[in-house]
């Protein structure tokens, strides 16, 4: 606001001039509605008449007035505003937002929100940098409609998956492509810090990234960084200081040791029972060995190891009540972790240059030992009108990243996630003396790690997690350059031609080190590995436009010429046997084991044009074609075209709509396009087969390690969008878009018999599929006055994803069953890429307390399963026929999918005298998610290993109404994977709270400072899920894992400007 | 006009990058197929390190891609299969329990997976050797490509003997109206051939047990022919005396007596038998000179605790070594073994031996035949000439030739038991002999299969697990031949859901 005030404030000093003629002076003040800042240069007029005043720098204005008349205040960019004249009156303008049209950007340049015809979301960098993120793509967890985050790691510096408008491929990368200061961008978006942008920009249906045709089919996001503006220099500085801390809790796991001794005690006695004992045999040979042959550990003081648990009642000892030690691993090895950022700009310009020039500092420490991000960041911004007709800019960004990411993936034992949670409360984390509970010393008088391995723990033997995390290293380093410049000129008029070029390098170092001093590594000397890899992406484009209006027509025309290469090249090895237990470098060790070096490349060119008209404002046409050639694919066919056609009508502007006030805003628009994907990630050549090689006997030996298809083209997709734009009552304003998404010729990797041999897979064009959805952003000002002003935003999503053709040879299983098994999923047309496939869970068997499965009809063969031991089978009294084991049961479609019905967010700003509060919430609806996790914590009874507090709902003799079967060690039958662990996907997550405080403008201009806030913020502060340790976010596909757990951050901040 | 010489420049900038030159990119990561063909085409011994590549592949990993650190691919298969046997006990459950106590075949298992995978990939890359050999060049006595030709056609036959077996139980307790103890109506697995085999066609679907053991049969005579004459560098190559060693498998395998006795003649001639000092040595050595195949590891090729010295020999610090599961012999074979004969002491009495530095190793009856060399680079043994006396000795007791027998296994047994003065010897006292010299390398479960044996780990005084190991199975029981892996039959056309074993 204010700097549109100062721009208009000169022209209209100068022409001021005071009229008398009227019997009363009184004086008043304008003020924004928006900011409650003073107009400058308001003109103030008396109705009906020609006198008239304007505001002077503060605002203020006198004016005589006889009673009663009303004053008339107008200003550029704010509504003309009617009070009647009262003395010491503020008044107070509403800005006028249809008057001020939002500058968008777009492919190949910028637009203004009235004009386009496509679908997009923006948001404002102010917003973005509101979420305490080391990588923007985590801000966008419900920040706007038809984009879904899916966070699979909550590691400072790791990225989120973004998919726009539903997943849009099977085999292929489904990621948008990002695009800044309208070039491609190849790095990593950690290295963008939020402060640095400008707006983000989601692009999503056809006419609005149908320009980025090759590369646009999974939607583009534009990232714009901020520049400098004309007038005086201006300084920003912030701060932030704050924690992480856990951010999803533990599942609900047993934390009791007696707990658990009782649990194994009765898993062990049911193994002794399915072996035939009687239940006293059974009770007092789980007593006996329950310790000294299973566990191992005996936590408690003074009790012997036969006597913990009684063999008749499989109660613990009641003297048992004395503990060894307190070490508890599912709490003590989280911590928190400090997070502080810092970042400063400076900028300003004439009315023929602008600058920007930044610098910044992040770190953002994990909440685990050895893990944490680092980020130093510059950039300098210089736009130049040098003459006239040519104009020149560049922006030149260095970013140094620096992480620390201990594993925290998978079921290794090194993962501290999964090793926290699963490993049995009656272990430590250091070491005792098993009698006495003595913590043993090293020599430097350290508690040292309990392994396992001096005891027995049959739980991870050799291992403890916590140990590496002070010792091993896993450090990856990036220093990213990123250079962007353009060329403009101006000429014949309505010529312009532009030349846009960037090269961006990023060389990036990783050393991952197993110290020879811990679990995984002690028999090799330690083991470590280093890579250097530098990546190079030379990105340009020349445009060409012709821009021409006439008599309300207006006619722009692009053409263009786009290429993009892009060259990695790798050199890495391993080495074993270091010298020194705390130094990573090869220059430290002994022995390799391996070594290796490549480089790759790809390279892509299109031909672009576009062309848009409008007349008179209302009426808009747009049209584009693009033809990319791909490096990826064979030469016959790697040119694809990629078009689009859009339209809109800006209803508002005609005259039937004119005088209705109620409706400020009516825009209808549709849009029908085609885009590609050539995004595989297997290697420069996947047209071509591959072979790898490895070492053998000092010599190269070649193995077959890809199967190439020299016939793989272009995955397409068309997109068809339909929607409005609908302001109501200067309050509500909703965007609605209802969207066909399909893609066709999928890109995918096509399983094929393993018979075949290695690799049985096969990448093709195969498949269709489609999403059809609708979108919806609603905008509320339910406050509005000069102090308070209160926003709600809400956002929805919902998209039905559906296959519509299938592999070609799956005919025969198709025609018989409607669709076909891969993995986990039914594929059919109609359902979703996402249907689980599994195994029907019916439940215990309330004699035996044996799970059942159901077995289809035609399956169930009484006399095989006869001959199997121990397997239970029957019919249940629906004519279900069961199985105990499912092996031997079918799978079924479960008529779940992993995909959501409703995914969206709710935003809320409030900023009343000073203070503002804004509430970020995420929310999904609906889906599935196997919670495998939880399912590992269900099991029969694994010596060691920690269970659920659902299993003290397990059936016994004496709770046989339930739905947990028994337990019983080594029966791997007892839990095994089905639909029982499809879990809700459904999630609403409190993603954001900021309150701050803006200190009056009149007290900082004494101390000539510009602004200045402080502020409180929490991120990630709670999500609620189907069950608690539960993150539904982790994936599209409805898989979870053990993964780094997402990080609450609440940090307090401040900015100063001057 | 600037303006114009502006747009021409720009013009020119974008033809001269339109080539389409500028569209082709080459990775150098791996070699592609086109630029592997030409090598190949221009050199064709090069073909000897695409065998290299086969060879490295059975003794490696993760054949079923599950990073699983039982999935040892050959290894893997051998070590499953003899823990579903009597003679070796898993102490306590770790990897491998499944297999242990015969819970383990299932379609939806990894274990069918990772063998079905093993053997097959192996016959794809043995294909892929034979398809880059002109059929007919080969054929000519000078081809200097015989060796590669007959080494890809003896891992095709080795791994078809072993998918015909594990995936179907071909063996029937009594003779046939045709004398013989194999059905050779079942249904077998897929046959795959490479594309320029003359008269060869791939069958996707379940071929019968007659056809596979034809074609291991011809696959043999043809890599004997071709082999002939090959002085291989290395014991990691097969060479004619393996071929002899397999084609004396193959015959016992099928009951041909005569054959058999004199393949594994021709086969051992020139492998001296290890000694106490050798069997004595951890079992790690491919250069011990009775080995006939195996594989040489090294620092790079080792896979630590994913191999199968991390899960068979309790004195490394592997999963038995730590004491995660020991490996053991079982108690009754144990104590048949004289007290005279060496090989008693490659395992721990029924006391607990304290001398032993790991925990793994201390236990009774725990095996100390598989060593430690300290840096996880022990090499794996496929192959070794006591097998061929036994094979001889088997073959000659069969045929009621008792003296003989005894005669052909005297060389051996002078250097296992200085007591040992037998002059004659029945079929069950070679099999004897078997268990306990060819113990934990792959044998027991195919000889259980061929013999139509069942196994019985409930006998009194049994050391095997309590209580999910005493199990007594009989012959021809399910439990003993794996169900076709599920993403096979999903994704194999040729073989229903309903053409599964049972």
């Amino acid at each position: 606001m204010r700097k549109l005030t100062l721009l208009v404030a000169g022209l209209f000093m100068l022409c001021a001039s005071a009229v008398y003629g009227q019997s009363r002076t009184i004086s008043g003040k304008v003020v924004s509605l928006d900011d409650n800042e003073p107009v400058i240069g308001a003109t103030i007029l008396v109705k009906g008449t020609t006198t008239g005043t304007i505001s002077d720098v503060d605002g203020s204005f006198e004016i005589q007035v006889s009673d009663g008349a009303v004053l008339v205040v107008s200003y550029v960019g704010l509504k003309t505003t009617e009070v009647v004249a009262k003395k010491g009156m503020v008044i107070a303008m509403e800005s006028d937002a249809v008057l001020i049209d939002e500058v968008i950007a777009v492919a190949y340049g910028t637009s203004t929100k009235k004009a386009f015809t496509g679908s997009a979301q923006t948001k404002t960098g102010e917003e973005l940098a509101k979420m305490q993120v080391s990588d923007v793509s985590k801000s966008l967890d419900g920040a706007m409609s038809g984009v879904q985050v899916s966070s699979s790691s909550g590691q400072p510096g790791e990225s989120a998956a973004i998919r726009i408008r539903g997943v849009g491929s099977i085999s292929a990368s489904q990621s948008p492509l990002i695009v800044v200061d309208g070039i491609p961008y190849e790095g990593s978006l950690n290295s963008i810090p939020t402060q640095d942008i400008a707006s983000l920009t989601v692009l999503k249906d056809a006419a609005a990234n149908s320009m980025y045709g090759a590369r646009g089919s999974n939607g583009v996001i534009l990232i714009t960084t901020k520049k400098g503006s004309d007038g005086n220099a201006k300084v920003n500085f912030e701060a932030r200081l704050g924690g992480n801390m856990r951010g999803v809790p533990t599942y609900d796991i047993i934390s009791n040791p007696a707990d658990y001794y009782e649990m194994s005690w009765e898993s062990i006695r049911n193994m002794y029972l399915a072996s035939g004992s009687t239940y006293l045999a059974s009770g007092i040979a789980a007593s006996n060995e329950l310790i000294d042959k299973y566990l191992k550990y005996n936590i408690y003081k003074g009790v012997p190891n036969n006597q913990l648990i009684d063999p008749v009642t499989g109660q613990i000892n009641p003297n048992a009540t004395q503990r060894k030690w307190n070490d508890n691993w599912a709490i003590d090895p989280f911590q928190t972790g400090l997070r502080q950022e810092y970042n400063v700009n400076i900028s300003g310009g004439s009315d023929k240059s602008s600058y920007y020039i930044s610098a910044g500092y992040l770190e953002d420490n994990g909440y685990i030992q050895g893990s944490g991000f680092e980020r130093f960041n510059s950039r300098v911004k210089v736009d130049q009108e040098v003459t006239k007709w040519f104009k020149a800019g560049a922006n030149i960004a260095y970013t140094q990243t620096s992480q620390d990411a201990p594993s925290a993936g998978g079921s290794d034992y090194s993962n501290l996630f999964m090793f926290s949670q699963s490993i049995a409360p009656i272990y430590p984390i250091y070491l005792y003396n098993q009698t006495t509970g003595e913590a043993i010393l090293d020599a430097e008088g350290n508690q040292k790690y309990d392994f396992g391995d001096e005891n027995g723990r049959p739980y991870a033997s050799k291992q403890n997690p916590l140990s590496y995390l002070g010792s091993d290293i896993y450090r990856y380093i990036a220093d990213n350059l990123s250079l962007r410049g353009y060329l403009e000129f101006s000429f014949l008029k309505d010529f312009k031609f532009t030349v846009n070029a960037s090269y961006d390098v990023f060389n990036f170092s990783s050393t991952e080190f197993m110290s020879p001093t811990n679990g995984n590594a002690i028999e090799n000397g330690g083991t470590g590995s280093k890579a250097m890899q530098r990546y190079a992406a030379f990105n340009t484009n020349q445009l060409l436009t012709y821009e021409h209006d006439f008599d309300g027509h207006s006619i722009n025309v692009l053409l263009g010429h786009e290429l993009k290469m892009d060259e990695t090249e790798v050199l890495s090895g391993s080495m074993q046997q270091f010298y020194d237990p705390t130094n990573p470098e090869f220059a430290n060790a002994g022995t390799i084991t391996d070594l290796s070096s490549y480089t790759s490349g790809y390279n892509i060119q299109g031909l672009l044009s576009r062309v848009e008209y409008d007349y008179s404002d209302k009426y808009y046409l747009s049209a584009s074609f693009r033809r990319d050639g791909s490096s990826y694919f064979h030469p016959d066919v790697r040119w694809g075209n990629f078009w689009s056609v859009g339209a809109s009508w800006r209803m508002k502007e005609e005259s039937f709509l004119q005088d209705i006030s109620a409706i400020h805003d009516l825009k209808l628009k549709t849009s029908y396009g085609t885009q590609g994907n050539d995004a595989l990630g297997a290697g420069a050549t996947p047209y071509l087969d591959q072979y790898s090689l490895s070492r053998v006997d000092g010599m190269p030996s070649p193995s077959f390690a890809y199967r190439g298809n020299p016939n793989l083209t272009w995955e397409k997709s068309n997109n068809f969008n339909v929607g409005f734009e609908l302001g109501l009552f200067d309050r509500f304003d909703l965007e609605a878009d209802f969207f066909i998404k399909e893609t066709n010729d999928m890109l995918y990797a096509k399983p094929l018999p393993p018979s075949i041999g290695s690799p049985s897979w096969m990448y093709t064009n195969e498949m269709d599929m489609r999403n059809v959805g609708v979108e919806i952003e609603l905008g509320a000002t339910i406050v509005k006055t000069r102090n308070v002003k209160w926003d709600v935003d809400l956002n929805l999503t919902t998209y039905k994803n559906s296959l519509t053709r299938l592999p070609s040879d799956k005919a025969d299983a198709i025609a018989e069953d409607g669709g076909y098994a891969v993995g986990g999923y039914w594929r059919s047309v109609g359902g979703s890429l996402y249907d689980f496939y599994d195994y029907h869970y019916l439940g215990v068997n309330a004699e035996t307390g044996s799970p059942m499965y159901t077995v289809k009809n035609e399956d169930y063969n009484a006399d095989d399963f006869n001959a199997v031991g121990g397997l239970e089978h029957g019919q249940l009294a629906d004519g279900t026929y069961f199985v105990s084991q499912t092996s031997y049961a079918s799978r079924l479609e479960t008529g779940k999918s992993a995909l959501p019905n409703l995914y969206g967010g709710l935003l809320t700003n409030l900023d009343a005298y000073g203070f503002d509060l804004s509430v970020q919430t995420a929310f999904q609806l609906g889906g599935y998610v196997d919670d495998s996790y939880y399912a590992s914590l269900m099991h029969g009874g694994e010596y060691g290993q920690n269970w659920h507090k659902d299993i003290f709902k397990r059936w016994t003799p004496t709770n046989t109404d339930t739905n947990v079967p028994r337990v019983q060690a080594s029966s791997q039958s007892i839990s095994e994977g089905a639909d029982r662990w499809l879990t809700s996907a459904s999630y609403f997550s409190l993603r954001n709270i900021t309150f701050g405080y803006t200190f009056p403008k009149k007290w900082l201009n004494k101390a000539k400072i510009r602004t200045f806030r402080v502020y409180l913020v929490g991120d990630n502060l709670a999500l609620v899920s189907a069950r608690k340790g539960l993150d539904p976010r982790q994936s599209f596909s409805g898989e979870t894992g053990y993964s780094y757990s997402a990080m609450t951050t609440v940090s307090g901040g401040i900015t100063l400007g001057f | 006009m600037k303006f114009n010489k502006l747009i021409i420049a720009g013009l020119t900038m974008v033809s001269l990058v339109s080539c389409e030159d500028y569209l082709s990119v080459n990775g150098t990561s791996t070699v592609t197929g086109d630029k592997y063909q030409e090598i190949v085409a221009k050199n064709p011994e090069v073909l000897g390190s695409t065998l290299s590549g086969t060879y490295l592949y059975l003794a490696s990993w993760n054949a079923g891609g599950a990073d699983a650190h039982d999935d040892i691919n050959l290894m893997g298969t051998l070590h499953a299969t003899d823990l579903m046997t009597e003679d070796m006990v898993q102490t306590i459950s770790h990897w491998f329990t499944y297999d242990y106590t015969h819970d383990n075949r299932m379609e939806n298992y990894r274990r069918p997976s990772s063998i079905w995978k093993t053997f097959y990939t192996t016959i794809s890359q043995a294909n892929g050797v034979i398809a880059a050999i002109d059929q007919d060049a080969v054929e000519l006595p000078g081809s200097k490509l015989r060796p590669y030709y007959g080494q890809a056609l003896a891992l095709r036959a080795f791994s078809y003997m072993y998918l015909v077996q594990l995936f179907q139980n071909p063996f029937i307790g009594e003779p046939d109206a045709s004398g013989s103890k194999i059905d050779r109506s079942l249904p077998a697995v897929p046959m795959y051939f490479a594309k320029n085999e003359v008269g060869k066609e791939t069958d996707y679907s379940r071929n019968t047990v007659g056809d596979i053991l034809d074609m291991i049969k011809a696959d043999l005579d043809e890599a004997n022919a071709m082999l002939t004459g090959f002085s291989r560098d290395s014991k990691i190559n097969i060479d004619q005396s393996v071929v002899q060693g397999l084609l004396a498998r193959y015959y016992l395998m099928i009951g041909d007596w005569d054959n058999a006795a004199a393949a594994a003649v021709s086969a051992r001639n020139g492998y001296p038998l290890m000694d106490k000092t050798a069997l004595y040595s951890g079992f790690m050595t491919l250069a011990t000179p009775e080995w006939m195949w195996g594989f040489d590891h090294n620092s790079e090729t080792n896979s630590m605790y994913a191999s199968f010295f991390s899960h068979v020999s309790n004195l490394t610090p592997g999963y038995a070594g730590l004491n995660y599961a020991p490996r053991a012999i079982d108690r009754r074979l144990y104590d048949n073994i004289p007290a005279t004969d060496y090989r008693k002491g490659l395992f721990n009495g029924s006391a607990k031996n304290t001398e032993q530095a790991n925990a793994g190793a201390q236990g009774p009856y725990a095996n100390l035949k598989f060593g430690w060399d300290g840096a996880w680079t022990m090499d794996y043994v496929y192959m070794r000439a006591s097998e061929m006396y036994l094979i001889e000795a088997e073959a000659l007791a069969r045929q009621n030739k008792m003296t003989d027998a005894a005669t052909a296994l005297k060389p051996f047994m002078a250097l296992r038991d200085t007591a040992w003065h037998n002059t004659t010897i029945t079929v069950d006292e070679v099999l004897f002999q078997r268990r306990i010299e060819l113990w934990g390398e792959g044998f027991a479960y195919f000889d259980l299969k061929r013999l139509h044996k069942g196994i019985d780990r409930t006998y009194e005084g049994t050391n095997h697990r309590t209580p999910d190991g005493l199990l007594k199975i009989a012959a021809g029981d399910v439990r003993w031949t794996y169900q076709i892996p599920l993403s096979e039959i999903q994704e194999n056309s040729a073989i229903g859901k309903d053409d599964n074993n049972k």
